[in-house]
């Protein structure tokens, strides 16, 4: 089920009780965490569910087999046919099709023609990403012996399966949250204050910012660019950014809010990130559970940055590439993954460049502010990739922008303050959102209640009719 | 010579032993809990101690805190959400109060909401049962006006949105946005099949646009659901992009379709929009929301049965006849086969009803659309060879919508259709 729906709203509330009424059992509480996190995905499909429990518990016999084995060969073997079990079910269920269809296209590229032929047609699991990872995370880290707990078969479960994180992050480590698993649930660590103002926060920017700007300005600008030229496509341009920050970032809001009302504390997935002045800085700032996945799980294990400038250049390249293919079977994701490989590259370059001019640019006092709008709108151009529904399309609205610039009745008040909000609002200083939550947290109890209420009311009556699908889903 | 791997500590003990606690915080508590704080004697800080370690809870949200933040230090992770400090701690009643109370205020203020949200569910018994429930809380609550200040904020967004410029095409907004629901309900008994599809007209006033549409241009108008929204209306809408003699005008809507006029209502919205938009060529695909069971006043008809087969033909034919009145040549599209096999045969048995229903009406053609998106042994293939040219994805990952490359075959067919009609001469007299 989705965050924003009555559906979910229920579910929790139930959830909320029965699992903290059972706080006493830590087997009864988890169990029924666990239990509500496969009614939840099952609600999608509950044909997928066999898969999400068998992965789960392969990472769960393989990290407790881990951590009892001392013999470094074994653990070795048993972490390697594990992680080759989970990477090979990722590969079947979501690049299978697309492999298998990039091989033909090379075989008749270089002039053999396999005649037809009946690829399997195999549907893919919600989610199926974003839960092989943390199967990995959990292996990975029991080798590397940085879980501080013993591992069980329950809290892996629940680890891997826990629904706020289930079908669209932040990705968990199973260093930081196991621990969290093995202690008793303590109410008093719930800053109800927070969670609620991420719930509201995370609704405000998905129901009315990202929708809004997906129906109004970015998807006809995409679906037809020739119909949207000049200022029309650069504002779609800039419309996407917001979109895609505030339809993801709303949804970890609520799913870290949801976490936190039952007393766990998930890491954050955004830091700003159109704040940041360098590729690799907007990396640190967006979608951070993936990217520092990548950089301890690919990066790290490739070498890293530890085999020399150029090997360090080439592990990042094949980390971002692959770090693309991860969001989706298709090229255009790929090419985006290439292309922040190839920013990042250049920025590192950059930076350690010798030269004395680079170094006065560097140094000008300006030029922070000059990088940020640099960075934006290569962060930009890289989403046209992204969004665009193939390489022609992208080329397509690149074009367009070239066509003359005017005005048009698309250039509303409202897209351009939802944009401003999308791109500038996590600028907000966080101090006065400090002040407010405290003042919040001051009120009678059931003025909280009644506020929270209005607020989700208002909200709900301000959204569109419809549901716009998450971008984020089918990853 | 290699280390043995730390073995893991235990999760902390709910007692910790009093070495932890200073020997003046253990006095201090046991003097706060009533016994004699005389430190001077060693019976008596006995007993303080032995009290201290029988009560003494270690505080868990610091440890864990430094426990994490230490295991974030060593793998990187940026900081947690738990960095800030709670500003207030609540106890497990009152989160559970400002909760309930949450809970309370939604089911007071926005039954509205509640009852919409039940109205666009699946038919069945758990809609009827939420039906039996909301209808008359709705009614009570209405009554004693607790839902007035929803409405008052619906109307207030949408005068902010109109302020700003953000709004929402009326012709369809209306549609969705069935304000008095409960009358509906009960108009829904009363209801013919054929009294559905046929447009109940709106007061509403037609914009210039048909105004500033040159004579001599040919309007096409896409017609449907999210089979268009994806791909296929940007296909069509690019094929035609360059001629000044064809304008496109999109008008789908997502998750709708004609089994469900409680949810969208087509036939409130295809009568102006015909009168709006004047087009000479409609192209239409329904049918992927529509294999779902259809309430019929106090029945519930199952997809497939008989008495569902007649409402759904009744409802296609109104369409078609509203569409090909005043010589709109239509275009039926048909639904393709789909991954999964149950929707491939009840996708099947719709096609079978839009082959029935085109039958009845002059001016409807069908265009069968399966032989473009079936693989080598004619079931559903994500990828086709088309002719050699290597492998081309037609459809999305959820194997049902089009994908871009399968929106272009299929966009080719239609414009081709569009051109190949275009040339003949006017069927009706009316038209320019």
């Amino acid at each position: 089920m989705l965050f924003p729906t009555p559906e979910y709203a229920i579910f929790f509330l139930a959830i909320f009780a029965a699992a903290w009424a059972a706080r006493r059992s830590a087997r009864a509480h988890k169990g029924l965490l666990l239990g509500a996190s496969y009614l939840f995905y099952g609600y999608w499909d509950w044909r997928f569910l066999p898969l999400l429990i068998g992965i789960s518990l392969l990472a769960a016999l393989a990290g407790q087999r881990i951590q009892a084995e001392r013999r470094s060969a074994a653990r070795k073997a048993i972490l390697a046919a594990a992680a080759a079990t989970c990477l090979g079910a990722l590969g079947i269920f979501k690049y299978l099709g697309f492999g298998a269809a990039a091989f033909i296209s090379l075989l008749e590229l270089v002039g053999v023609h396999p005649g037809p032929v009946s690829l399997p047609e195999i549907a893919l699991p919600v989610g199926v990403s974003f839960f092989v990872f943390h199967a990995i995370s959990l292996m990975v880290d029991a080798y590397r012996g940085r879980i501080p707990v013993k591992v069980t078969v329950l809290d892996s479960l629940l680890y891997v399966a826990f629904f706020p994180q289930l079908v669209a992050g932040p990705i968990l480590r199973a260093s930081s949250f196991l621990p969290q698993l093995a202690a008793p649930p303590d109410p008093s660590s719930v800053d109800v204050a927070r969670a609620l103002e991420l719930i509201v926060v995370g609704l405000v920017k998905k129901v009315l910012i990202a929708s809004f700007l997906a129906t109004y300005l970015v998807d006809p600008a995409f679906a037809s660019p020739s119909e949207h030229p000049g200022l029309e496509a650069l504002l779609a341009i800039y419309g996407y950014a917001a979109q895609i920050y505030c339809d993801f970032s709303g949804y970890t809001d609520m799913a870290i809010g949801s976490a936190l009302l039952l007393g766990y504390r998930f890491p954050e997935n955004f830091d700003a990130p159109y704040r940041a002045t360098s590729p690799q800085d907007f990396w640190h700032r967006w979608h951070i559970s993936l990217s520092s996945w990548l950089r301890d799980y690919l990066f790290v294990p490739l070498g890293g940055s530890r085999r020399g400038s150029r090997r360090t250049l080439i592990n990042l390249a094949l980390t971002m590439v692959l770090g693309g293919l991860w969001h989706g079977a298709a090229w255009t994701f790929v090419i985006w993954g290439a292309f922040q490989g190839a920013g990042l590259i250049v920025h590192r370059l950059w930076a350690a460049s010798p030269s004395s001019s680079v170094k006065a640019v560097r140094s000008w006092v300006g030029w922070p502010h000059l990088a940020r709008v640099l960075t934006f709108h290569f962060v930009c151009l890289g989403w046209v990739l992204f969004r665009a529904p193939s390489l022609e399309g992208a080329a397509e609205l690149l074009g367009s922008l070239f066509q003359p610039w005017q005005a048009g009745p698309w250039l509303t008040a409202a897209a351009l303050l939802a944009i401003a909000l999308g791109i500038l609002g996590p600028d907000f200083p966080s101090r006065a959102r400090g002040v407010l939550r405290l003042r919040f947290s001051r009120l009678p109890l059931s003025v909280q209640g009644l506020a929270f209420a209005l607020a989700v009311l208002a909200i709900e009556a301000a959204g569109p009719q419809g549901v716009a699908p998450f971008i984020y889903f089918q990853f | 010579m290699t280390r043995p791997p730390a073995s893991p500590p235990e999760a902390p003990l709910p007692n910790a032993p009093v070495g932890e606690e200073s020997i003046e915080n253990a006095l201090q508590r046991a003097a706060a809990d009533g016994l004699p704080p005389a430190a001077d004697s060693p019976g008596s800080l006995e007993a303080a101690l032995e009290h201290a370690a029988a009560t003494y809870q270690p505080p868990a949200p610091p440890s864990i805190d430094a426990a994490l933040s230490k295991l974030a230090a060593q793998s990187g992770t940026a900081g947690l959400a738990s960095a800030q400090p709670v500003v207030r701690a609540y106890s497990l009643r009152e989160v559970a109060v400002v909760l309930a109370t949450f809970a309370a205020a939604m089911l007071a203020l926005d039954s509205e909401g509640l009852l919409t949200w039940a109205r666009r569910m699946e038919v069945g018994t758990a809609q009827s049962v939420l039906y039996a429930a909301l209808g008359p809380l709705h009614r009570c609550l209405d009554a004693v006006g607790l839902t007035a200040p929803r409405r008052a904020l619906a109307v207030a967004s949408d005068a902010a949105g109109r302020g700003l410029g953000a709004q929402e095409d009326p012709l369809f907004a209306d549609a969705w946005d069935l304000v008095e629901v409960a009358p509906y309900l009960d108009a829904m008994a009363e209801v013919e099949p054929a009294d559905v599809a046929s447009p109940a007209p709106l007061d509403w006033e037609a914009p210039e646009r048909a105004a500033t549409v040159k004579t001599g241009t040919r309007t096409v108008l896409l017609l449907g659901d999210s089979l268009f929204a994806g791909n296929l209306a940007a296909a069509i809408t690019t094929s035609f992009a360059k001629e000044e003699k064809f304008r496109v005008v999109s008008a789908y809507q997502t998750a709708t379709g004609l089994s469900r006029p409680d949810v969208f209502d087509w036939g409130r919205v295809v009568g102006p929009l015909l009168a709006r938009e004047r087009p000479r060529y409609v192209i239409c695909s329904f049918g992927a929301n529509d294999a779902q069971p259809i309430r019929q006043g106090e029945q519930m008809l199952g997809f497939g049965e008989a008495g569902w087969d007649a409402v759904y033909r009744a409802r296609v034919v109104a369409m078609m006849r509203t569409l090909a009145a005043s010589g709109t040549e239509v275009l039926w599209l048909d639904l393709p086969p789909m991954r999964d096999e149950r929707l491939t045969r009840k996708v099947r048995h719709l096609n079978r009803l839009f082959a029935a229903a085109a039958k009845q009406v002059p001016g409807v053609e069908r265009l069968e659309v399966s032989m473009l998106f079936a693989g080598p042994d004619g079931e559903f293939a994500t990828f086709v060879n088309h002719g050699g040219q290597g492998l081309s994805r037609m459809r999305m990952d959820d194997g049902i919508h089009y994908a871009p490359a399968g929106a272009r075959a299929l966009a080719k067919w239609v414009v081709d259709w569009v051109r190949e009609r275009n040339r003949r001469p006017s069927r009706s007299k009316r038209r320019p």
